[in-house]
């Protein structure tokens, strides 16, 4: 009996004090699930100033991001272009006959104009001749389909599907129907992300034409973007185009990108060419590369068919593709 | 066995009559990161999760749980190259703010539904502004602000008989099954 007593004791004072436990563990995990939405708010608070004191911090997490949800959002956007394409299609059937006599106009304009550009290019490739001018690298492009954007209207960016694997690298410009947009900012191996002009990060060295004038056209968020840092002096007029200056060595020189509209209290506006929010596909120029270099991996990629050594020249394997030397100058200079 | 087999079968088309809630949502987000011609306003489309948002959080909030809206607005911060946590930060504040209104939201009728969305939706775009203000030391532009708010704002009557019908269909299952139980 008195081991039985002794026994409920001790079961007693064992499942008091387990159910003990089991309300501090009750009240710590209801504690918990009180306050974890907090926690979670902090959490997001501490991301958002990690973001903001390293804006770079997230990048590869973007990439991956960005990686995967691409082929999704390639996938639907084509149901909209479809329906774009439609739209627009109806709409031009309404005017097609004004349509085609502009077009006819434009067209004879277009071949006046192709005369003169023929003429001038020969012209230049005589006067380059002349001085003894370096051969310029030849431009290439990558041209991809716009699959989407930032869905905010204080990030202006693109998505693009074509990554590494198709030569997409950071810092490449971007360009539109009628001018340059944006530059890479992300690449993942299949996708990449263009900052696009008009974004308030913006920032890049142009030259105004006519004036040859230098200065810094930033975006702000809005469709006119502001020239900056050009001299004070400067004869800046409305109508003036504006292009990549090429100083830095980021982008190639010469890349139209918008054209002044106004020049009001000190501040130029400039105009983008193409509008990047209407861009179905865009091209990304590929950066130039050393013209001697491109012609040995020329060589490297298509090499010259093997035939047996002869004995006419000894030491030299015919046949083979002579190593490609600077053309030698035709004129020198006085 | 039979009934083990129906037991089994019912659970599965419950699942998958959750997983549509999950579904529909993957679906607006992604419809949010689309460029879209006629909704070129950026912001405008934030309003497309936030409606899906607002309304599970008031009709079934146990379908999200904080963790879930945390991730979700992470993965849209990192996909649209925002500010990374800004999404994740107004959606989880926001998440919070109806959870505590949910009672009285329940009894209201869809007209005063929508006037919180309407409200909400001006909460997100305020707070979101005031951190681009504060980060890029440049006003927002008011009529623009108004614009997104207005626009995203009209989303929500399209969106609101939809995810209701939706809310119903779930029901209804629970219905059945407690009948057969």
């Amino acid at each position: 009996m008195i081991g039985e007593g002794k026994n409920s004791y001790a079961r007693r004072a064992v499942s008091s004090s387990t159910g003990r436990k089991n309300i501090r563990e009750t009240a710590t995990r209801a504690k918990i699930a009180r306050y974890f939405p907090y926690i979670l708010l902090a959490v997001a608070g501490v991301i958002l100033l990690l973001g903001l004191i390293n804006p770079l911090k997230w990048k590869q997490a973007r990439i991956q991001v960005i990686e995967q949800v691409s082929p999704a959002l390639s996938l639907l956007s084509l149901p909209v272009r479809t329906i774009e394409t439609w739209s627009e299609e109806l709409s031009q059937l309404t005017n097609i006959r004004a349509e085609n006599a502009r077009l006819r106009t434009e067209n004879d304009q277009l071949k006046e104009w192709y005369q003169t550009a023929l003429l001038l290019r020969a012209e230049n490739q005589s006067l380059k001749d002349l001085l003894n001018v370096l051969p310029e690298a030849e431009q290439t492009y990558i041209t991809s389909r716009v699959v989407g954007d930032s869905g905010s209207s204080y990030v202006k960016t693109l998505l693009i599907q074509a990554g590494t694997e198709n030569g997409v690298e950071e810092g490449q410009a971007v360009m539109g129907r009628h001018g340059m947009i944006g530059r890479i900012i992300e690449t993942g191996p299949r996708a990449a992300r263009v900052l696009l002009l008009s974004d308030i990060n913006s920032h890049i060295p142009v030259i105004i034409e006519g004036v040859n004038q230098r200065a810094i056209l930033m975006g702000n968020n809005d469709d006119r973007l502001t020239l900056n840092h050009y001299a004070p002096d400067a004869l800046i007029k409305k109508g003036g185009r504006v292009v990549t200056s090429g100083i830095g060595g980021m982008f190639p020189a010469g890349l139209p990108i918008g054209e002044i509209v106004s020049t009001k209290g000190g501040v130029v506006k400039v105009r983008l060419l193409s509008d990047p929010e209407g861009e179905d596909y865009v091209q990304i120029v590929e950066r130039p590369m050393d013209p001697k270099v491109k012609e040995s991996l020329d060589i490297l990629k298509f090499p010259a068919p093997q035939i047996p050594p002869t004995k006419t020249a000894p030491n030299t394997v015919s046949g083979a593709t002579p190593p490609a030397t600077p053309t030698a100058p035709t004129g020198t200079p006085e | 066995m039979a009934e083990f087999l129906y037991e089994f079968y019912l659970s599965l088309a419950r699942f998958l009559k959750f997983i549509g809630v999950y579904a529909m949502m993957g679906f607006l987000c992604l419809l949010s990161l689309v460029q879209i011609p006629l909704l070129n306003m950026g912001d405008a489309r934030q309003g497309l999760i936030v409606a899906g948002l607002y309304f599970w959080l008031i009709y079934r909030p146990a379908l999200w749980p904080v963790w879930l809206i945390f991730i979700l607005g992470l993965v849209l911060d990192l996909a649209g190259s925002g500010l990374a946590g800004l999404n994740a930060f107004s959606f989880l504040g926001l998440a919070l703010i109806i959870r505590g209104q949910r009672r009285f939201l329940l009894g209201q009728p869809w007209h005063m539904i929508w006037a919180g969305f309407v409200v909400a939706m001006t909460c997100l775009h305020l707070f979101q502004s005031l951190i681009f203000a504060m980060t890029e030391a440049k006003l927002p532009d008011l009529w623009f602000l108004a614009a997104n708010i207005l626009i995203s704002s009209l989303f929500y009557p399209f969106f609101h008989p939809l995810f209701m019908a939706y809310h119903r269909y779930l029901s209804e299952d629970r219905q059945e099954y407690n009948e057969i139980k």
